[in-house]
């Protein structure tokens, strides 16, 4: 889509309006009037005809009949047009007329007002039917004789001064538009200024620099108010999700640091001087057992970001079915051998045909971490439960249970996250890494389930997860 | 010389605490978390600390902190995984000598390591003169005049505590504490073996004698003709 400038829609928008108003009111002034002047012209139009009717008078003669004086005439209304005029009798037999005459069709009058045309000069008429003249003399005769009489004048001067009006009118409305334009202009300009400098703000934000200060004028803009709150929470998101990721890549790096530094110093020392075979073998074993770890820890370390990465971008998962008690099953199985090792026991309780969407695999995995945890922490001798418990028709709930020393109060929120443990040498020792529990929540969180660790009263840790199950 | 090492992870631990041994020749203790580090390094005897930072229990910074603190002025050489700026800033401020990034060079680590405990006793150079006798203490070897002089190592170790403390009287207790680790029984009388055998090695046969003992003090590593 093309570009377009906001204020100058604005000012565009203003100034149309505006030349929409001017031109309106003009034409209602011009209108107006025409109408005010039209009524005046009226006025003037009879009383000059009933002037010119004044200058017919009685001759002495018997019967007496009519004379003219044009002594008297009025001056015409337009300097240039001068005024058209016919008097007759009642016969039709003339009694005056102008020096110019009136087209012959006006000649018989119409009895009101009537425009006409004359030689391309616009006109208007009045006739006077039938009207009686009189005489300021006693003379006059009895019944009095009566006249018509047509009276002309010119409306090109009316004209001029309408469309003068309408010039003035017109130029002064241009004018204050013009004037109106220029303060709108600068008032948007201004008005908009508090979106530069949003912009300007905003633009500052990068990687290294987080902090948004918006002006404080953007911030009591009714407009812009919801604008400036949501970048401001979409900042706050995105850098939560950076940081993550960085945190995440920094404890990365220092757990594979740390990893390669064991491989690298364990070589170093065994290269420090010549040895006895024996011990460069034992040297080797345990350096091959470190490359294990390490691997270990690469492989889960792909495995959460695989998980997280696919729950980014291709939202929900659609999985086959899967029956639950099996993978339960299938992970303790994983499992016996180090439960074996450390004399612990492991227990399925309630096993209920439980159907869910799932991967069989991921499932498999969930059940497996939670229970090579729970092993680690458990004491010797001790027994480590999982239980199924049918919540609902489309819920069930898998908890898994040692007897271990539990989980210090303020670390309960946080061991769902990347690199957390208890104790760091401790899972270190056992291969923990704390990604465990971390790949554990994002696999349910995949299946639009939830996972909740609490201490159990007494003495142990134990480990729900809730998953959406289909009805049976 | 005697090297306390806190380090959490097992492996990287018996690395470092055996190329000290093998590399330097030094008595080393290791400690597996912060609190173990702390005591051990409040109330022995100690010639340079190696310092992890993830510690479980105890943070190694906190750690540094409240040994130094506690007016303890032993060199500390930190490990950590962490080589931004800021952060070693922040690790030389809380008093550490030096430190190394994971995963490190061990024959860098020791070179740092040596370094820092010559310093820790006041000498610059890895070679102590006294007289005409020359102790190397990076090649690990000590002459007289023309003469390479072979010494086993508990006596090379007697013999670099007492150079690197040169013209000073060096109690028996003090000797013992820095040259065994915790988990050596510590008999004083010991102390004098090696320390016959160091004169036999070095001053028989010599006008000027170099090893003296100051009797109801100790021992001091000095040369003065024998009247």
């Amino acid at each position: 889509m093309k570009r377009f400038s906001l204020s100058g829609r604005i000012i565009g928008t203003v100034i149309l309006c505006q030349l929409l108003l001017t031109a309106a009111l003009t034409a209602a002034s011009v209108l107006y009037a025409r109408v005010e002047l039209r009524r005046a012209f009226d006025a003037a139009l009879e009383g000059r005809a009933i002037s010119t009717l004044a200058l017919v008078r009685y001759t002495e003669s018997v019967p007496p009949d009519l004379l003219f004086d044009p002594t008297l005439l009025p001056p015409s209304s337009d300097s240039v047009q001068k005024d058209l005029f016919v008097i007759r009798k009642a016969t039709g037999q003339l009694v005056a007329r102008s020096d110019g005459e009136l087209p012959p069709e006006q000649e018989q009058g119409s009895g009101g007002y009537i425009d006409f045309q004359l030689a391309g000069v616009p006109y208007r008429a009045v006739t006077l039917q039938n009207v009686a003249v009189l005489d300021d003399e006693d003379d006059a005769p009895h019944p009095r004789l009566r006249v018509t009489v047509i009276y002309a004048s010119s409306l090109s001067e009316m004209h001029r001064h309408l469309a003068e009006l309408g010039f003035y009118v017109g130029g002064t409305s241009l004018l204050l538009l013009l004037l109106a334009s220029a303060l709108a202009t600068w008032g948007v300009r201004r008005r908009l200024l508090p979106l530069r400098e949003l912009a300007q703000q905003a633009s500052t934000i990068s990687a290294s620099n987080w902090s948004f200060h918006p002006p404080a004028e953007a911030m009591v803009v009714t407009e812009l108010a919801p604008l400036t709150e949501a970048i401001e929470s979409v900042l706050h998101r995105l850098h939560d999700a950076f940081r993550q990721q960085r945190d995440f890549t920094s404890d990365a790096a220092h757990e594979l640091k740390t990893s390669v530094a064991i491989v690298k110093s364990s070589l170093q020392s065994l290269l420090q001087r010549p040895r006895p075979v024996a011990e460069y073998q034992a040297g080797l074993a345990d350096m091959l057992e470190d490359c294990g770890r390490l691997e270990d820890l690469l492989a889960r370390m792909l495995r959460l970001a695989r998980i997280e990465q696919v729950a980014d971008s291709e939202g929900p998962r659609i999985f086959g079915t899967t029956e639950l008690t099996s993978t339960c099953e299938a992970a303790i199985s994983r499992m016996q051998t180090l439960a074996g090792q450390r004399n612990i026991a492991l227990e399925l309780v309630n096993p209920t045909a439980v159907h869910l969407h799932a991967d069989p695999e991921d499932l498999e995995l969930i059940w497996v971490n939670l229970l090579e945890n729970a092993v680690q922490y458990s004491p010797p001798g001790s027994k480590v439960t999982v239980r199924i418990d049918r919540e609902a028709a489309a819920a069930v709930r898998v908890s898994v249970e040692d007897s271990g020393p539990g989980i210090p109060p303020e670390e309960l929120p946080y061991i769902f996250e990347r690199f957390r443990r208890g104790d760091p040498s401790r899972a270190r020792a056992t291969g923990g890494f704390g990604l465990g529990l971390a790949i554990c929540k994002a696999l349910v969180t995949a299946l639009g389930g939830r996972i909740e660790a609490a201490n159990r009263p007494g003495t142990g840790t134990r480990v729900c997860v809730q998953l959406p199950a289909t009805a049976s | 010389m005697r090297v306390l090492v806190v380090e959490d992870e097992p492996r990287l631990a018996a690395n470092v605490a055996r190329a000290l041994r093998e590399g330097a020749g030094y008595a080393v203790d290791v400690a597996a978390d912060g609190q173990e580090g702390f005591y051990l390094a409040t109330s022995g005897e100690y010639d340079l600390l190696v310092l992890d930072l993830m510690l479980p229990k105890l943070d190694g910074q906190v750690l540094l902190s409240r040994y130094r603190a506690k007016g303890h002025q032993t060199p500390v050489l930190v490990l950590t995984a962490r080589d931004e700026k800021e952060w070693v800033v922040r690790l030389l401020n809380a008093g550490a000598d030096d430190y190394v990034a994971k995963p490190f060079d061990l024959g860098e680590f020791l070179a740092r390591a040596k370094a820092l405990v010559r310093r820790g006793k006041g000498q610059r150079s890895p070679i102590i003169t006294v007289a005409d006798l020359r102790f190397d203490s990076s090649a690990r070897t000590v002459r007289r005049g023309q003469q390479d002089i072979a010494l086993t190592p508990m006596e090379y170790r007697v013999l670099e505590y007492l150079a690197h403390r040169c013209r000073a009287v060096v109690s028996k207790t003090e000797l013992l504490e820095h040259l065994y680790d915790y988990n050596w029984e510590k008999f004083s009388n010991v102390i004098e073996v090696y320390i016959s055998g160091l004169r036999r090695k070095l001053d028989d046969g010599r006008a000027v004698k170099l090893i003296h003992t100051v009797r109801g003090h100790g021992y001091v590593l000095r040369a003065e003709r024998e009247s």
